[in-house]
């Protein structure tokens, strides 16, 4: 794609000009930037479910790695299905090891989308093609394809799978409810079971034969199924999975209890006999079987729980005689998936501590109520209640502003000790000044699962009395045989003689400049300067203003009077006034001298006395003299007019010239 | 990165074939140069992330051998973890000298514990903290119960009070009035043409103003500027010769003899 992108852009850069070719380079270098920053990124898609039956759902995991914050939601309209968002969590990650002094690092950015997919039709669902657009980009995966399979409708047997709560938190249980409903025979057998004893329904179930599910803290099955067990293999029964028994034929109580080419010892499904009650469904009456299990999630992910499949006969009427008639039927329970997420990231608070429960109380006490400045003293934080524990950790206390004030807090160097019902964290602080203090409560944050919000428990403040630190020295020489000798001899040395303690702020693991900014050096070192330049360079204009203004005026003299004759020249009957007006205004603002008035002698003589050649001289004044002829004579034609003024242009720049470079020495004139 | 070099190479025009005009080869190398910085500013911005939080986590680190330490080997230990943010990583902040400093103090060498301490009073001025540990330094330093400052600490007290950068900021300040003084000598010397009396009064004033700036600012930056020049080459000497240092506990030298 980049590959593709730049040779795109490489055949016109060859052909345009330099000056064209700039935008397209530039082009190319954002390309190539965006491309290099964005290189990293790629999408992983996943599917909680190879196969469904059509009518289930199931969850397709988007995870995007290489980038994290302001993402937006991959785009799922390519598929052909029903698309429920169910959020998304960061899976970033950052660590760092340090082994015999050697640092490696891994940053790991990424985030994991959830969708719920429920397809519309049977057959195969391909997962893509999944989109996404990052910072004008769109990077795109295919994801696995999933079975739909589709079933008969019926509505003699209803099966399902339910949960309590399909997003839940860890350690918050959560109770999976398995029902068969299977639809009630006509009175007045409708108190009978739908089952035929003989060929018993058969349920697939899959998580019903997984004693442990990684992740869940599982029920005990065993113990479950086994006081479901029908005891008397006459009455009606589900049977369960792959559950089988070894039963030995009772030849004395029934001696025709195997059919014959049977095996006797062939072992057999087992019935269970799941507890029974009688509900209405769709306005119709059935005989529901359920099983509850309750599972406690110990991580986060997803869980899928079933789907369950029926397979066998039921009786679903009776005859005139009083003979049950038998349907085969084939039923499907779609499947429930168990969401178990992280608490929500919004508003949480700092003093989050990772518990998810209920009622958490916190304690705090100090090991003591009367020290000194700087003592190290202990500080324990109980945290009880009816909270997961797994995920605890211990509350960062210098975010917390009013505990700072008073007491340096060491929370790197906290210890975590178990006790009934929660856990101790133990935080070693230092009062930071003297007199009578109190610890500040201590707030402490979980995510309540009652309400479904953060809540934030405060420990009772801790009075503590502290004193000036002083130290108790001894007089004597360092001399050990001595010290006992002098005991006596004790002065209190001032608490300064303590080295003063250690900061722990943020702010000593970042580079602070030694110097200013450059910018700031630059503005203050520069501007004076300019400024006092500015400010010279305005007062030397003001002053030869007029110097400057006729040098200007000088300078720009000879394009004035040739743009006067061009124009005069451009007129239909050129104007003798006009002629003479272009040449005298050039002669007087090449010469500086006021009024427009010159005479062709009075012009000569100015010329003469700048040095000009005489023969010029002699030119100008003659042509001046011809226009003033002109001017009292209209009659004269245009032509002449014509030829006067080429003759103009010739010869002002000549005397231009000569002004500009005045001969030195009369050998140069002639 | 490496793919889309190549590739970038390519659109660069690196031909073998042809012969490229003096102006079309250093129009390329230019190129070239434009990319190099534009993927070395790419590779300096995501590495800078990482930097930081590795320097937090030896921060982080460091701090609790030091809090945690008892013995001079300890703190030995953790002086020994702050210079390796200074040196490894490059960090240079006060705080993080006055860290050292105090571990070096509490570790029994006292020759380096000045020069850190100092080192932190460069970016933080002289705070009661760097004060009492810089005495202690001294003393341990010069092998005495306790000791005082140096009285230059004390006529001097613009060195050692203010940190570096607010003093050359001053400097600079005074810099800038020894300019404004000579603007202000100009504006007298030429807003008054006319020799009345108004306006030699307050050409007379503009005089005066000029003659105190330019005072103040020589004063200003000849004061601050020679100070902040003398601690940036100190500090450029130590910073030159800081990963040399060996830290010695002497106290736990003593300890063992």
């Amino acid at each position: 794609m980049a590959a593709f992108s730049i040779s795109f852009c490489l055949c016109p850069v060859k052909r345009l000009p330099l000056a064209s070719r700039l935008p397209v380079v530039c082009l190319a270098f954002s390309l190539l930037t965006t491309i290099a920053l964005s290189a990293d990124i790629n999408l992983d898609v996943g599917s909680s479910r190879s196969q469904v039956y059509l009518g289930e759902t199931f969850v397709l995991n988007v995870q995007v790695n290489g980038a994290d914050d302001g993402l937006p939601a991959p785009d799922l309209s390519a598929l052909q299905a029903d698309v429920r968002s169910l959020g998304s969590q960061s899976t970033s990650r950052y660590s760092i090891s340090i082994i015999n002094g050697h640092v490696s690092r891994e940053n790991v950015e990424s985030r994991v989308f959830e969708f719920e997919i429920h397809p519309r039709t049977a057959g195969t669902l391909a997962l893509g093609p999944i989109t996404l657009d990052v910072h004008g980009h769109r990077y795109s995966a295919q994801g696995p394809s999933v079975k739909v399979v589709g079933i008969e409708q019926q509505n003699a047997v209803i099966a399902s799978v339910q949960a309590s709560s399909q997003t839940i938190l860890v350690d918050e249980p959560f109770t999976i409810t398995l029902s068969v409903a299977i639809a009630e025979l006509p009175e007045p057998y409708a108190r009978y079971e739908p089952l035929l004893p003989s060929d018993p329904l058969h349920m697939d179930c899959p998580y019903l034969s997984q004693a442990e599910i990684p992740g869940l803290k599982t029920p005990d099955l065993q113990k479950t199924l086994q006081a479901l067990v029908q005891q008397d293999s006459r009455e009606p029964g589900l049977t369960i999975n792959e559950y089988t028994a070894q039963q030995t034929p009772d030849f004395f109580a029934n001696p025709f209890s195997f059919a014959p080419g049977q095996d006797p010892f062939r072992p057999r499904p087992i019935k269970f006999k799941l507890p029974r009650n009688h509900v209405i469904l769709n306005r119709r009456a059935y005989q529901e079987y359920t099983l509850a299990l309750t599972y406690t999630p110990s991580q986060e992910g997803n869980y899928t729980f079933g789907p369950i499949t029926l397979k066998g006969s039921i009786i679903d009427g009776v005859d005139a005689a009083g003979h049950a008639m038998s349907r085969p039927i084939f039923a499907v329970g779609p499947a429930v998936t168990v969401r178990v997420t992280p608490p929500p990231e919004t508003n949480r608070p700092d003093c989050f501590i990772g518990s998810v429960g209920r009622g958490l109380t916190a304690h705090a006490e100090l090991d003591t109520a009367l020290c000194k400045v700087g003592d190290p003293l202990t500080l324990n934080l109980n945290v009880t209640g009816a909270i997961s524990l797994n995920n605890m950790r211990p509350p960062l206390l210098n975010l917390q502003p009013a505990l700072t004030a008073d007491f340096r807090i060491y929370d790197d160097n906290v210890e975590t000790v178990s006790i009934p019902g929660g856990k101790r964290f133990r935080f070693r602080i230092r009062p930071m000044r003297e007199g009578t203090l109190e610890l500040p409560p201590i707030r402490v944050a979980y995510f309540d699962t009652t309400s479904h919000s953060y809540k934030i428990a405060l420990t009772d403040p801790v009075p503590l009395q502290v004193r000036p630190n002083t130290q108790i020295v001894s007089d004597s020489s360092d001399n050990s045989t001595n010290r006992s000798a002098h005991t006596d001899h004790l002065t209190i040395q001032s608490a300064s003689s303590i080295p003063a303690a250690i900061t722990v702020a943020a702010t000593g693991a970042r580079n602070h400049p030694l110097l200013p900014p450059i910018q700031q050096l630059l503005l203050l070192g520069g501007s004076g300067p300019v400024l006092l330049f500015l400010t010279w360079t305005g007062f030397k204009l003001w002053h030869n203003r007029f110097v400057l203004a006729m040098a200007h005026r000088r300078s720009r003299a000879l394009a004035h009077a040739e743009a006067l004759l061009q124009k005069a020249e451009r007129q239909e009957h050129p104007n003798a006034p006009d002629v003479a007006r272009a040449i005298r205004s050039f002669l007087e603002e090449r010469l500086n001298v006021a009024g427009t008035a010159l005479t062709p002698d009075e012009a000569a003589r100015l010329l003469h006395t700048r040095g000009v050649p005489e023969a010029l001289t002699r030119s100008c004044r003659d042509l001046l003299a011809q226009l003033d002829h002109v001017m009292y004579h209209p009659d004269a034609g245009s032509s002449e007019m014509s030829g006067v003024i080429h003759a103009a242009m010739e010869l002002l720049p000549r005397i231009n010239q000569a002004l500009n470079h005045p001969p030195k020495s009369k050998e140069d004139e002639a | 990165m490496m793919i889309v070099f190549c590739i970038f190479l390519l659109l660069l025009g690196f031909r073998c074939k042809g012969h490229a005009t003096a102006l079309q080869r250093s129009f390329r190398m230019r190129r070239i140069g434009c990319f190099t910085c534009l993927l070395l500013a790419t590779c300096a911005g995501s590495l800078s992330h990482a930097d930081e939080t590795t320097a937090r986590f030896l921060w982080d680190q460091a701090n609790t051998t030091l809090s945690s330490a008892k013995t001079p080997e300890d703190y030995l230990t953790a002086a020994h973890a702050y210079n390796r943010l200074v040196v490894q990583e490059g960090v240079r902040n006060g705080p993080l000298f006055f860290n050292l400093g105090t571990a070096l103090l509490l570790a029994g060498d006292g020759n380096n514990a000045v020069d850190a301490l100092i080192r932190a009073e460069r970016f933080d001025g002289c705070t009661t903290d760097i004060r009492t540990n810089l005495r202690l330094a001294i003393a341990l330093k010069s092998e005495r119960q306790d000791a005082d400052l140096p009285w230059s600490r004390v006529a001097f007290f613009w060195h050692f009070n203010i940190p570096l950068r607010i003093r050359l900021l001053i400097a600079c300040g005074g810099w800038m009035t020894v300019f404004i003084a000579l603007f202000l000598r100009l504006l007298a010397n030429n807003s008054c043409p006319k020799k009345t009396n108004s306006s030699a009064a307050a050409g007379a004033r503009l005089q005066t103003a000029a003659g105190s700036c330019l005072f103040a600012g020589v004063l200003l930056l000849v004061i601050f500027g020679s100070s902040a020049v003398v601690s940036l080459l100190q500090e450029r000497e130590q910073d030159k010769t800081w990963a040399d240092r060996v830290f010695v506990s002497h106290l736990a030298e003593e300890r063992g003899s």
